[in-house]
């Protein structure tokens, strides 16, 4: 790889970025908390039980389809800049999946299967690790997103032990490839390419 | 026939189409290959782990994983973990 300049890690680069990503990925991005559809969704989570209206609009993102509702404006000192990046490639790689599962299939099995949205999830936040691995030089950042226990966080997504213990192995496997330097994620790839984490004279 | 009537009659065979299509999707994308949760394997450059509903899913494509010195990886059977994972091809024997 060819050595180029880093960007720095500023609001306005990473507003940038999802601006950049955006136009790559076809996506749209929301104010999560200003959506009247996500706080139905909000509503319906908490109602069955499985999350608390408030903590699913203001401490997750979610994208559906190309549209991706975040609980942040991008670039904003409110939220880690990091942990903003690391959303941006987490989000972006939802698309990706989706993309290769095909429409139908992907929101069939998320909804259906929590096999698979542990599965999806996942290899989504392996794109966050090997984002923040390449700024890093850790899996996960302190202050950036909760310290990963993969299995407890899949909980939060209506994801029991069993439904998850495949994809907490993915992940785990998925890691040792980031420590060994590989990123595999499109989504990470291209956001590690814009600040020029990889192979950048520093 | 009121057109209150005929309304509900509309949205029960809407609910219906749409049950009907759920099943059919459901059946076309759940994969007919079972396997036991958590196996590995490598189909090609893929690494495919079996998921918790008992059919294969990607874990990783190894074939697109990039690295600084833009070595290429592959999905490599026999490995030190005694099962398929992805490795740079030099270390995979």
């Amino acid at each position: 790889m060819t050595e180029n300049k880093c960007r720095v890690l500023t609001s306005a680069s990473v507003k940038q970025l999802f601006a950049t990503m955006a136009q790559m990925y076809d996506t749209e991005i929301a104010d999560k908390s200003d959506s009247k559809e996500m706080r139905l969704v909000a509503k319906f989570l908490e109602a069955i039980g499985i999350m608390d209206a408030k903590d699913f609009l203001t401490k997750f993102a979610t994208t559906i389809d190309h549209k991706l509702y975040l609980p942040f404006t991008p670039g904003s000192d409110k939220v880690p800049l990091l942990a903003q990046v690391m959303t941006c490639a987490h989000e972006h790689q939802h698309v990706v999946v989706m993309e290769d599962e095909g429409y139908a299939g992907y929101h069939l099995n998320y909804v259906a299967s929590p096999s698979m949205r542990a599965m999806y999830e996942s290899r989504c936040y392996v794109a966050s690790a090997e984002v923040c691995w390449w700024r890093m030089k850790m899996l996960h950042g302190e202050g950036t997103l909760p310290d990963i226990n993969l299995a407890k966080t899949l909980k939060a997504y209506g994801c029991d032990a069993k439904a998850s213990a495949p994809a907490v192995k993915s992940y785990t496997k998925a890691c040792k490839v980031i420590q060994k330097g590989g990123v595999g994620c499109q989504a990470a790839q291209d956001v590690i390419t814009f600040f020029g984490w990889m192979g950048c004279k520093k | 026939m009121s057109p209150h009537v005929k309304g509900i009659i509309f949205i029960a065979v809407m609910a219906g189409i749409a049950v009907a299509l759920a099943i059919t999707l459901g059946l076309l994308f759940s994969g007919c290959s079972e396997c036991r949760p958590s196996t590995v394997r490598c189909q090609g450059d893929v690494l495919e782990i079996c998921a918790g509903n008992e059919t294969w899913a990607e874990s990783e494509d190894c074939g697109e994983i990039m690295d600084a010195e833009n070595s290429p990886w592959t999905c490599c059977e026999e490995t030190d973990a005694g099962e398929p994972e992805c490795l740079p091809v030099e270390e995979c024997q």
